[in-house]
């Protein structure tokens, strides 16, 4: 498979902050994970451990807490992009210094991607699943570009 | 092609059986695919290659190891192409640098002939006097200094960097590196094989090439390295630094690899070094292993006969080499013994080679090239010898390790007496030196020094440390001559050959005073041309301690800093990347045709065009906000949570004013200064509940003010979260006195005085959309901040221009709001503040409560209350005044005393009005400001008082009389 970019549009992000968001998402049948910069998947998504008492629910169908605060529930917008094809790694590899080949299917990242600060999940698939990134809303257009702009370098390169 | 070998040889580079043509000034030449330019041109028997940087002398070929910085061209698209390395192209055209009027012909060679009335630092003392001459020789420099010349309509390339990463970094692909990269490999090791040349083999592909072992293990080594799945191979490729935590850049033929490693391997091979005698720059004159590359990569003899000056046994292996090939060897001059007891100088011995003892060359005969030369003995008493024909003089007197990783990395040299070279001391744990530079010459030695740099990487790289293992391998006979160095009285005997430095020239630097080597190399200029001293340094430094009457290592070494090679600036500019942050309306405002401008990262809107001149528009979009509505984005605005028990506490001590007392659904100004009370930001705090606040920060300095108070959190222990959504929300700013009539019909809260006063925060809907409410007026009008999700941002615009058709609602940018605050004389962090302005300089006292036990700045701004040296003023000018410009000076008695921070034509008073930063007395004097503008013209302000609009504020108070709101009601 070429390697592409396409937007997804699919996940609700919500950032959940404070004493009791693990309980939280066990109330909700979300998996907790265990470390810090750690995700698990769940039936509409996936759940990254951003901080001691900090948690990024990444949802299909939308979700927030049933509790009152705290903790305290604040609706993300990030743009989502997802990478995908055979050479996904290369791509990465001519904006962000982490070595992307180490990364497995479920594994979560927080750094930089061409100068922006991105996070990432590494996506299932047999090989060429991709990656997810997720960045602010404001540097979303900026970071779509430069992935376009890499992907069609390599291409114009390699063919 | 009369110089090229008939006999295809094992390792060619070549490809015999395609020709290929070039030009060269003008001539046509053939070659052969693989060749470079300087190997065809040779093979042609052109060895006039290039003129020298100061001297305009003929030069040639001396290392073929792209260290050749007197043989430079130049394409119709490309300049200071070197050509040792650079492959020669079929329909090429070339042309060489620094010269007029072509090779042979050098208008300026006769540069030469005054050579002695330019000795070392000449510029530093000539032309200075008389004065007014000084800028025409300067012109007359700059014309002739510099090689190539940069053809300005040359397109801007860039070239895209990647990173790389490995377990081991392999620099070199010798027979050390390719060993230590496949014993890596077979351990299990993810390698990177890094190599110059364009293929792998190093000194086994020229100087090994008769040992049928050698070429066996040679290929051995190939086979493994391709069938390896762990190591990669990078040909052409030069690892040019060493960065901290292992980074190296690896300049590639398709652009910089940034390479992390967890350890590195440098076997990176030896220099050649050159020999001082007069007229060692002749073309014709060249390193052995210049010739043997010649030899052996691209079939090309270097000369038909030559003299070998010898000071080591690889010399006469050479000497042996090119008889085999059919080059006439004339005789061996020895200046050191090694070598001259071994196999290869009995062989040249006995098939009649004269081989003459504790002898070196007086001088090289020729003009543009090697035509004979003479010979003297080494101590001083030895008469020179006659001359002796031949067009080539092949040298090796001495080698320097190409270890500028290891001392980069830390590592250190010092002089070994045994071996006449630097040689590596002490070397980090995980950047490990291997085979020739660290002393293994014979295979042997540099197989086993691989395998053992290997090990204690490997051991280094497990935790462990084997230092003392090192170095197990080294030669136990000299490769070099301990002084290389021959006198003549006519001197021309050239130490570096790409800044023109003589014997004399370094001792007459060390004469005047530069003895030390860092002061020589910047008077002298020795080791800071293009090939930053590589067959300079350790010559200069062995001059430089025989003046001194010490040792090599008492001496010392200059320090060998990236990058290793010239980059091109294409490489090193890569990719562009620079982010640019939109804003949620983006879109909204292209619609609406808005001039953008770079705030920051941000793109924010200017202003919208109209049929008028921008400052038309602006004055418009200015008296819209005054007289009915306006609509600002101010999505830009840093956006910060702050939640938990101990948020009041955070923001008490983060903030110059009183946080802990602000009263839910109430904002404050906020002012943020540093550690020595210097005004960082400032923004509105707002109290949403009691344990939960919302600030807004600068557009510029949100992230700083995020990372600031997340800071405190962790120094002061607090039990609190700092959320930054600067850009997860946008904001929008309604401002004008019709503003209210028009949210409220939106918004499901009432906004009337009592339910929701000035400086009050509260939580709404717009069609259904949840927003937060502040009413702040940065303008000076009623005005409602609407804080939401970007998603939404779009029609809560789009409802809110709806709304606010009836009263004339207009779009304005951030020109128009700079001119709606400085009417209300507020200042903009960044723009009325510097590195250097408190609160106290900028007429804000207010703003700070030292009354508070503890807030950040407090102990510097409780110190410098009262002692201020500067004081931000406001002026305004007559209506026909020139305007003058943000940071033009203000003059009292003919000095500075000041600056102007803001001005701007007021649309609202009618004429210009400002705010200067000046000196303390003058602004208690209350005079005229006297202001220099464009030209030096001088224009005088008149002192004002802020606010200049709306001194009592009324008008930020809903249901105001003047209002049209109040006439509607």
């Amino acid at each position: 498979m070429s390697t592409r970019i396409t937007e997804e549009h699919r996940l609700a992000l919500h950032q959940l902050v404070g004493p009791g968001a693990a309980e939280a998402l066990a109330d909700s049948g979300l998996p907790q994970p265990p470390g810090e910069l750690e995700a698990l998947p769940h039936d509409q998504g996936f759940v990254a451990r951003t901080g001691a008492r900090e948690y990024l629910v990444a949802h299909r169908l939308g979700w927030t807490p049933d509790v009152t605060m705290p903790p305290w529930c604040f609706e993300r917008c990030d743009r989502l992009l997802r990478l995908q094809g055979k050479t996904w790694c290369e791509v990465m590899s001519e904006l962000c210094s982490h070595d992307m080949r180490r990364m497995s299917p479920g594994d979560w990242f927080m750094g930089s991607v061409g100068g922006v600060d991105v996070w990432l999940y590494a996506m299932g698939g047999d090989g060429d699943g991709g990656v997810l990134i997720g960045c602010d809303p404001s540097l979303g257009d900026y970071l779509r570009r430069v992935l376009d702009a890499v992907i069609a370098d390599r291409y114009q390169r390699f063919n | 092609m009369p110089f090229r070998c008939s006999d295809v040889r094992a390792g060619e580079w070549i490809d015999r059986s395609r020709t290929l043509r070039f030009r060269f000034e003008g001539r046509v030449y053939k070659a052969h695919p693989g060749d470079t330019i300087s190997s065809a041109l040779l093979a042609n028997g052109v060895s006039l290659l290039g003129r020298s940087f100061k001297y305009h002398r003929p030069r040639g070929v001396v290392s073929m190891a792209n260290h050749d910085v007197n043989a430079l061209f130049a394409t119709g698209t490309d300049t200071n192409i070197r050509g040792d390395i650079t492959p020669v192209e079929d329909g090429m055209e070339l042309q060489p640098v620094n010269v007029r009027n072509g090779l042979e012909k050098d208008r300026d060679r006769y540069l030469d002939w005054f050579g002695r009335f330019m000795p070392v630092g000449f510029y530093y003392k000539a032309f200075h006097r008389p004065r007014f001459l000084f800028p025409f020789f300067e012109r007359l420099i700059r014309q002739r200094a510099g090689l190539g010349r940069v053809d300005l309509r040359w397109p801007a390339r860039r070239r895209p960097k990647r990173y790389g990463h490995c377990d081991v970094l392999v620099v070199g692909a010798g027979p050390a590196g390719m060993t230590a990269a496949c014993d890596a490999a077979r351990r299990g090791c993810e390698v990177i094989l890094v190599d110059e040349n364009p293929f792998p083999g190093g000194s086994l592909g020229y100087q090994w090439s008769g040992n049928a072992d050698a070429l066996q293990w040679r290929q051995r080594l190939l086979d493994e390295l391709e069938a390896h799945p762990g190591i990669t191979v990078m040909t052409s490729s030069v690892v040019l630094g060493y960065y901290d935590d292992h980074w190296l850049p690896v300049s590639t033929p398709d652009g910089i690899v940034k390479v992390r490693a967890r350890g590195v391997v440098v076997a990176a091979g030896l220099i050649e070094q050159p020999a001082v005698f007069r007229n060692n720059d002749r073309p014709g004159v060249m390193m052995a292993s210049a010739a043997q590359r010649l030899l052996e990569h691209f079939g090309v003899l270097p000369c038909k006969a030559a003299v070998v000056l010898a000071a080591n046994p690889e010399a006469y292996a050479a000497a042996r080499q090119l008889q085999a090939s059919g080059v006439s060897i004339r005789g061996i001059a020895a200046c050191g013994e090694s070598g001259r007891e071994g196999e290869d100088a009995a062989a040249l011995a006995s098939g009649g080679v004269p081989i003459w003892p504790a002898t070196t060359i007086n001088e090289v005969h020729g003009t543009n090239a090697v035509t004979g030369v003479s010979l003297i003995g080494t101590g001083s008493e030895v008469a020179a010898q006659e001359r002796i024909d031949c067009d080539g003089i092949i040298v090796s007197t001495g080698w320097a390790p190409a270890a500028h990783l290891l001392y980069q990395a830390g590592g250190r040299l010092r002089y070994d007496d045994t071996l006449e070279m630097q040689v590596p001391s002490e070397w980090p744990d995980t950047v490990v030196p291997a085979g020739r530079l660290n002393g293994a010459f014979t295979l042997d030695q540099q197989r086993e020094d691989a395998l053992e740099a290997v090990r204690c990487l490997i051991a280094a790289m497990e935790g462990e440390s084997e230092h003392e293992a090192r170095s197990l391998f080294r030669d136990t006979v000299a490769h070099g001559a301990a002084w290389p160095v021959s006198r003549h009285p006519r001197g021309r005997n050239f130490v570096d050959f790409d800044e023109d430095l003589q014997l004399k020239d370094l001792e007459q630097a060390a004469r005047e005073g530069f003895d030390n080597v860092e002061l020589l190399k910047r008077y002298s200029t020795v080791g800071m041309g293009p090939s930053q001293g590589k067959h300079a340094n350790v010559n200069a430094i062995r001059i430089l301690a025989r003046y001194m009457g010490q040792g090599m290592d008492a001496t010392g070494t200059t320090t060998a800093r990236p990058m290793y090679h010239p980059v091109r600036l294409e490489d090193l500019a890569g990719r562009r990347l620079r982010p640019t942050r939109l804003s949620p309306l983006h879109d909204h405002h292209r619609a609406l045709s808005a001039e953008f401008m770079e705030a920051g990262e941000w793109l924010r809107v200017a202003h919208y065009s109209s049929q008028e001149s921008p400052s038309a528009a602006i004055a418009d979009e200015v008296r819209a906000v005054r007289r009915s509505l306006g609509l600002i984005d101010v999505s830009t605005l840093g956006k910060i949570e702050v939640v938990g028990p101990d948020a009041a506490r955070l923001l008490e001590g983060s903030y110059t004013m009183r946080m802990g007392n602000l009263k839910a659904g109430m904002t404050r100004y906020g002012l943020i200064v540093d550690e020595s009370g210097v005004i960082e930001d400032d923004g509105v705090v707002a109290r949403l509940a009691e344990d939960r606040f919302y600030l807004s920060a600068t557009s510029g300095h949100a992230a700083a003010t995020y990372r600031m108070l997340q800071r405190h959190v962790l120094e002061w222990g607090l039990d609190v979260h700092v959320i930054n959504r600067t850009g997860q929300l946008g904001a929008m700013n309604l401002a004008g006195p019709e503003s209210r009539r028009v949210l409220e019909r939106l918004v499901d809260i009432p906004l009337d005085e009592d339910a929701f006063p000035n400086l009050g925060a509260r939580e709404s809907r717009i069609d259904d959309i949840p927003v937060r409410l502040l009413r702040v007026g940065f303008v000076g009008e009623l005005a409602y901040e609407i804080h939401a999700p970007v998603s939404a941002m779009g029609r809560i615009w789009d409802a809110l221009m709806e709304a606010g058709a009836s009263a004339g609602i207009r779009p304005f940018g951030v020109e128009a709001q700079r001119i709606l605050r400085l009417e209300k004389g507020h200042i903009i962090v960044g723009q009325d503040t510097d590195g250097l302005t408190t609160p106290f300089n900028a007429g804000m006292p207010w703003a700070v409560h030292l009354k508070k036990p503890f807030f950040r700045g407090r102990p510097a701004l409780a110190h410098l209350k009262g002692r201020e040296s500067q004081k931000l003023v406001a002026f305004a000018l007559p209506p026909d005044s020139p305007l003058p410009r943000e940071c033009h000076l203000i003059i009292e008695e003919g000095d500075i005393a000041g600056r102007v921070t803001s001005v701007a034509n007021s649309p609202t008073l009618g004429h210009p009005i400002g705010l200067a930063m000046v000196e303390s007395g003058l602004a208690k004097r209350e005079a005229l400001l006297q202001i220099r503008i464009d030209g030096g013209q001088m224009v005088s302000a008149r002192r004002m008082a802020t606010p200049f609009y709306d001194p009592e504020g009324k008008r930020q108070v809903a249901g105001y009389p003047e209002s049209r709101e109040e006439s509607h009601q």
